[in-house]
């Protein structure tokens, strides 16, 4: 066989390939040297920050928001490269190598669009909706431990604070449902909700497992106790089904395919945010990426050891461990096609949650013994 | 303890919960009297964290401004007039309303003034024992009456669906979709000379 005989789409392919594993080689390469770089440098602002909690909060704050608001801009890249290599096209191209700044575009186009109200909307409901589903969004990732340091706030509930948080986003999805005044939008809101507080019980009843195995709310002591065995490796009876069950309700709780149906295009025409345009349709965007970070990381510290892994520093790890989870959401979300919503129900009263009660008595009983 | 900042969170917090509950009640449409009770439920939560009641403060986050506010709106847009900005504000029971409240507040204010408080200057368990110290005394010193009300509110649960299953009369047959319908006669031609 020469290899002649190959296409020569695949050998460009093969070609691209090679391209992204030396380019990942060469970050990972770059991130395990990040130890040795001078921060020492830096101590001065640290400890001026240090001094002044409330300035230290805000700049945390701003930090946060404006990693996630860059994260997005590369997810939403990956995400359509990704959706283009699965159905067999190039996905976005033009603009930058391969259509990296593709998104850079998109964000330009969306800030300089006009911003539609629908005459006949609840306005103030209308326009307090995207941040009524920001806010949560922005506040769950406030209690995820990035690394030993870098965490926003170490709070001792962190699990439950995190659950309880992302609960109330459910409001906002309602509201903008409720305030387009468009009944495509009210069936998307109200789809929501319901996918949302069904899949919230397993979702907490898995967490409630870990909390059990690891006697802690915290989410910072929850990826201590796991230095040297991650929980799926320490209870691979308990934490593998859990850690499945918490895959599938975080599908659902993102509104990912094959749980899409609040958003479902074809019958809601994009469901609670059909009336939306411009900025507010862009922070509907940002949420919904914060959501997808905050679950992968949620799970990558309940059960694949949040920041732990050898050579690369921990912010690396967990980086990894997060960019991986959400590159498995991806790849469901582009391979699966969509529930029916009866289906969803009872896949999640009939299927997740006795599952999830059995593994919580389970989990128990391994403790108490 | 400083406690200056911790005062005017706590006063800013109970302004914001009166406020909105008063938007609550005067909120032209049922709605948006239902969405303010958002700030409300959130303010509540706050004076939880201001007295250091973490556990209470998770909890009314997530049981009050999640779950029960998303029902109470699920019920509310479910709800004839919903749609209608004009919900009348003025009932003719206002004054026995009016009553009713001043003598309950009345009465209150006078027990909270009379009573003698037992004030202490201990803190109360480290915000990590809290929990903990929670769930020991719910499957401990409270075990019953804990069992009792979750027996309540599986009752409660399992009367809901009962009145709410009403026995219908089996639904109609469906008309016959296109494709099963016989054909008609002109288009039932065997084709002729094809050979």
């Amino acid at each position: 066989m020469s290899m002649q005989r190959l296409h020569p789409r695949s050998a460009s392919q093969a070609r691209e390939i090679l391209i992204g594993v030396v380019i990942a080689a060469l970050i990972l390469a770059a991130l395990s040297a990040t130890p040795l770089l001078p921060w020492h440098l830096l101590d001065p602002i640290r400890a001026y920050f240090y001094e002044r909690p409330l300035l230290n909060n805000l700049a945390k704050a701003v930090l946060l928001v404006s990693f996630m608001a860059v994260q997005c801009l590369f997810l939403i890249w990956m995400e359509r490269k990704f959706a283009g290599w699965l159905q067999a096209r190039l996905g976005p191209m033009h603009v930058g190598w391969k259509g990296v700044l593709q998104t850079f575009a998109d964000a330009i186009k969306l800030l300089l669009k006009e911003d539609i109200i629908p005459a006949l909307a609840d306005k103030p409901m209308f326009r307090l909706a995207p941040y009524l589903v920001f806010v949560p969004a922005m506040l769950t990732l406030m209690v995820l431990p990035f690394s030993p340091n870098l965490v926003g706030f170490d709070y001792h509930l962190g699990a439950l604070f995190a659950l309880s948080i992302s609960t109330t986003g459910a409001l906002g999805i309602l509201a903008a449902g409720w305030g387009a005044n468009n009944k495509y939008s009210v069936l998307g809101g109200m789809r929501a909700v319901a996918q949302l507080l069904s899949y919230e019980i397993p979702m907490i009843l898995i967490v409630l497992c870990v909390v059990t195995l690891k006697n802690t709310m915290s989410l910072t002591q929850i990826v201590e106790r796991q230095a040297g065995l991650w929980n799926i490796v320490a209870h691979p009876l308990l934490m593998i089904p859990g850690a499945l069950i918490f895959f599938s309700c975080a599908l659902a709780e993102v509104y990912r395919a094959p749980f899409d149906l609040p958003e479902a295009e074809s019958e809601l025409v994009s469901g609670f945010h059909t009336e939306y345009s411009g900025m507010r349709f862009a922070i509907f965007y940002i949420a919904e990426f914060a959501n997808n970070v905050f679950t992968a990381g949620f799970a990558a510290i309940l059960f694949f050891g949040g920041w732990h892994g050898p050579v690369l520093p921990p912010i690396a790890w967990f980086t990894l461990k997060t960019l991986l989870l959400i590159f498995l959401m991806m790849w469901v979300r582009w391979t699966l096609p969509r529930l029916r919503i009866d289906q969803m129900m009872s896949f999640c009263w009939k299927l997740l949650v006795p599952a999830s009660l059995i593994l919580f008595c389970l989990t128990a009983l391994s403790v108490v013994w | 303890m400083n406690t200056l900042p911790v005062q005017i969170a706590f006063y800013s917090l109970a302004a914001l919960t009166l406020i909105s509950a008063a938007y609550v009640v005067r909120a032209r449409s049922i709605i948006h009297a239902g969405f303010w009770l958002l700030p409300c439920f959130v303010g509540v939560a706050g004076l939880f964290a201001t007295l250091q009641a973490h556990f209470f403060f998770v909890a009314q986050l997530l049981i009050y401004a999640g779950a029960i506010l998303v029902l109470i709106l699920f019920a509310l847009m479910l709800t004839r007039d919903a749609m209608s900005l004009h919900v009348p504000l003025k009932s003719h029971l206002g004054i026995w309303a009016g009553l009713i409240s001043a003598g309950l507040g009345i009465s209150a204010s006078l027990v909270l003034a009379r009573q003698s408080w037992s004030v202490t200057t201990a803190h109360p368990a480290g915000p990590a024992r809290q929990a903990e110290a929670l769930g020991e005394a719910l499957i401990g010193l409270y075990a019953v009456p804990f069992e009792v009300a979750s027996l309540l509110l599986l009752s409660a649960l399992i009367g809901a669906v009962v009145l709410a299953k009403v026995e219908r009369a089996p639904a109609p047959e469906p008309p016959p979709l296109a494709d099963t319908l016989p054909e008609p006669e002109e288009t039932r031609k065997e084709p002729v000379g094809v050979e």
